[in-house]
């Protein structure tokens, strides 16, 4: 009996060991004044996995930025359902210190928290359709969320995964990861350059079409890039890509300085666009390229302190 | 009088929109950010790197502020000039979820 006992206490203890830690060093620190119900919350979201320096980090951080309790709850609640939904809780911590940064009112911090992590689930359902590797989704998702954070809209996106899936059907699993991944990478360069959501959809469209792989993907990735910098309308330069495409032009050809130029016109670059008068001189530098492009400005919005 | 005053208007736009000026270069694998703003007394540059620390930018003179970061990783950046943010023109962006930008490297930008 008294053996059984030894070993029940043992168990226990050793059940409950990660507890009494993560109470020690969430007691430890953070101010002695902390609400119980923040502290509590704070040890819930570390139960579930995420990293227990950082939630420490993060609840001293709101502290001293004066998040309000409520504020402090809500957050915690976003990291509990990002968690519950197998979602990457980083980019939602991320969010926070960026608004930090840029002296973001404290609820529009929290907003904009919940607008990560909406986007990543719509990512994700995106995903779990394109791949039923769990690892592989994990990083579909990701890329998915941030094309959408560079201006893809979630129907187009739904497209793209669509064809992906579409070309999928019969293929090997391996090449079919890459594919999507690195299909995934060249929508997001092009949206990230300024290409409004349809005309990436467009060039993808055509490019699978024509069979490409995840290698001519790359290359296509490079060719926009080589294009768009020496143009000022990167939705046009897409849609040229797409027109070129379809009519069989190699990516190699694509990737030609001048090429857009010389054959296909860019007879409807109107002037007047959103875009800077980029030149990709890399303004005196060797190898500089990152000059003026899309309109700048002092960062608007969000409600400032 | 009147095409001299719009002459001297155009000029003078003109020449504060070049005013400043957002470009990098890669040197040794160290990726060179570089932030044109003269008459500035301080430039930060807050980055996805290190959770948006602010990292002071230095005086390379005629008000070009310089920063150095790792150039084979992908992160998205923003300056604090003189206490305010800035969000200069860049090749590559992305929204904030605040209503504004950021500015977005990728190593592939520095292969061109």
């Amino acid at each position: 009996m008294g053996f059984i006992k030894k070993i029940s206490l043992i168990l226990v203890f050793i059940f409950f060991l990660p507890a009494i830690l993560i109470a020690d060093e969430l007691d430890n620190e953070l101010p002695k004044d902390t609400p119980l119900q923040i502290k509590e919350k704070a040890r819930q979201v570390i139960s579930l996995g995420v990293e227990n320096q950082g939630i420490v980090k993060m609840t001293q951080t709101m502290l001293q930025n004066r998040f309000s309790k409520q504020q402090m709850l809500e957050a915690y609640e976003i990291l509990i359902d990002a968690k519950m939904s197998n979602l990457p809780e980083e980019p939602i911590i991320n969010k926070m210190y960026e608004g930090i940064g840029k002296r973001v009112q404290n609820q529009n911090i929290i907003m904009a928290m919940e607008k990560v992590h909406a986007r990543y689930k719509t990512a994700n359902n995106i995903a779990q359709h394109m791949s039923s590797d769990r690892d592989q989704s994990r990083i579909l998702t990701r890329h998915i969320a941030e094309c959408m954070t560079a201006g893809m809209t979630g129907k187009d996106m739904d497209r793209i995964g669509e064809m992906l899936q579409t070309r999928s059907e019969g293929q090997s699993g391996k090449g079919t990861a890459e594919l999507s991944e690195q299909t995934l990478k060249t929508v997001k360069t092009m949206a990230r350059m300024g290409v409004k959501s349809e005309f990436a959809v467009g060039i993808v469209d055509e490019a699978l079409k024509k069979g490409y792989e995840s290698n001519k993907m790359i290359r296509l990735e490079k060719a926009f890039i080589v294009q768009a910098r020496a143009r000022s309308n990167p939705s046009e330069v897409a849609r040229l890509f797409a027109q070129n495409i379809k009519a069989g032009v190699s990516v190699d050809d694509l990737s030609r300085p001048g090429f857009l130029n010389s054959n296909n016109g860019m007879r409807n670059n109107s002037p007047g666009n959103n875009f800077g008068d980029f030149n990709g001189s890399g303004q005196g530098t060797s190898r500089g390229s990152g000059g003026a492009g899309r309109s700048g400005g002092t960062g608007g919005g969000g409600g400032k302190r | 009088m009147i095409r001299y005053f719009l002459f001297l208007s155009v000029f003078f736009i003109f020449t504060m929109g070049c005013a400043t000026h957002h470009y990098y270069d890669v040197k040794n694998e160290e990726l060179h950010i570089y932030l044109k703003k003269p008459k500035t007394k301080e430039v930060y540059l807050l980055c996805s790197l290190d959770e948006y620390k602010p990292r002071p930018a230095i005086n390379t003179g005629s008000g070009v502020w310089e920063s150095v970061l790792p150039s084979d990783m992908e992160f998205n950046y923003f300056f604090l000039v003189d206490g305010e943010v800035f969000i200069p023109a860049c090749e590559m962006k992305e929204k904030d979820d605040f209503g504004s930008e950021n500015c977005v490297y990728i190593p592939l930008m520095g292969n061109q």
